[in-house]
């Protein structure tokens, strides 16, 4: 059978079967035409072998994140004495209906037919960023940031009023991003966590409404 | 005595097992060992070394999420080398070949360059390395890349095909024509530096 380049290719990279690489070789011992494009072939296939490699300009390494947890003390109602658990409980009570009562917003207002007492009629927690705090934000980070993290601070806030974040969340993750950012290899490993984590609400954003950035 | 050093297919068997126990301190020995590799494979096929680091980095996030399904360990880096490959193509970020023009060009230009009678092309190594990177972007990227997954990270045929989601017989041709093209531009220069 003769021997096609293609069989010195695979001779010089040892994918033949053992019964061809024979055919080959005894092919080589008698044919210096054959050798010399085998020559050529290695020449090749060594070059690129022989690539040079880049460094990796920044190391990817993956660290336990465990959640910062405080130790809270055990509490036991043997603990309690009778005199200071009746204290504890009207102290408890007292807390329970001032705090209701701050919560409920209570309004007493003269009415045609004489007195009301409403509820809830304060102002409604402010809960959302408004978009004008959000680019206020954004502008304030990005503006010392490489082009990376502006990425990804870009992800974040793109995600964050997608999903309707509140600014407190979206603050939380800002000090988060700003913590791992002290190690620069656990800031990327966070960063491409993150960006993995936010890609489907992403997909699902209309960035045409995401907010304007100006570093 | 510690005894011999175990050889990388058992080494990285091993530190896939333990990863997948849950090894943090494992993950990260093979992120350390492959990571070169696999960014360096991504830039050759982006042409980009931010895109080459992004994906590099998704590769292994993906990776690492992944890892409980890998069946065999000792196939960890053709599955870790497809991981990366897909990532590529579905971000888009493929490099397009160099217009004949401007490669052959390069090359022609290179051909002059002083020789050093160095190496089988008788360029010294950094020319020779720039002279090849050139004739290799000159290839589609489907050639390329089988090129660079035989030629220089040394997979089998098999795990071409794994990687690349393709019949054995399609690695093999992509492989002989990227050869073929790349002899085609790169002899003449070896044989005028003889």
């Amino acid at each position: 059978m003769p021997i096609s380049r293609r069989d010195l290719t695979e001779y010089l990279l040892d994918e033949l079967s053992p019964a061809r690489r024979a055919e080959v070789e005894a092919l080589l011992e008698a044919d210096p035409d054959a050798c010399a494009q085998l020559e050529s072939l290695r020449a090749i296939v060594g070059a690129v072998q022989e690539l040079p490699s880049e460094r990796v300009p920044r190391r990817l390494a993956f660290v336990p994140r465990p959640l910062p947890t405080r130790p809270r003390p055990r509490f036991s109602w043997a603990d309690i004495r009778p005199a200071s658990a009746r204290w504890a409980a009207t102290a408890a009570a007292v807390a329970l209906v001032a705090i209701l009562a701050w919560a409920s917003a209570p309004t007493l207002s003269r009415q045609p037919g004489g007195w009301s007492l409403s509820f809830g009629g304060g102002q409604p927690a402010a809960t959302q960023p408004t978009e004008e705090r959000l680019r206020q934000i954004l502008r304030e980070e990005l503006a010392t940031r490489d082009e990376r993290w502006r990425e990804a601070l870009l992800e974040v806030a793109q995600a964050a009023a997608g999903a309707e974040w509140t600014e407190s969340e979206f603050a939380a993750v800002r000090r988060e991003l700003e913590a791992m950012h002290v190690d620069a290899v656990a800031g990327y490993e966070f960063v491409n966590a993150k960006h993995e984590m936010l890609r489907r609400q992403l997909l699902e954003f209309d960035l045409a409404s995401a907010p304007e950035v100006r570093p | 005595m510690d005894g011999p050093l175990p050889d990388p297919e058992s080494a990285d068997r091993e530190l896939v097992e333990s990863a997948q126990r849950g090894d943090l301190q494992a993950f990260n020995a093979l992120v350390a060992r492959w990571e070169p590799k696999v960014y360096n494979y991504l830039l050759r096929c982006t042409g980009n070394r931010d895109d080459a680091l992004d994906l590099c980095q998704e590769a292994f996030f993906k990776a690492y999420r992944g890892l409980g399904g890998l069946a065999a360990a000792d196939r960890f880096p053709s599955w870790l080398f497809r991981i990366a490959h897909n990532a590529m193509v579905s971000s888009g970020r493929r490099k397009r070949p160099a217009g004949d023009g401007e490669g052959l060009d390069r090359l022609a230009d290179l051909a002059s360059l002083p020789r050093s009678r160095l190496g089988g092309f008788g360029y010294g190594g950094a020319e020779l390395a720039y002279l090849v990177e050139q004739a290799l972007n000159t290839l589609p990227g489907p050639q390329r890349e089988a090129v660079l997954l035989k030629l220089h990270h040394g997979f089998k045929f098999r795990e071409i095909a794994d990687i690349l989601a393709c019949p054995i017989s399609t690695v093999k041709s992509r492989l002989y024509a990227g050869i073929d093209a790349l002899r085609e531009l790169l002899e003449p220069v070896r044989t005028r530096s003889e």
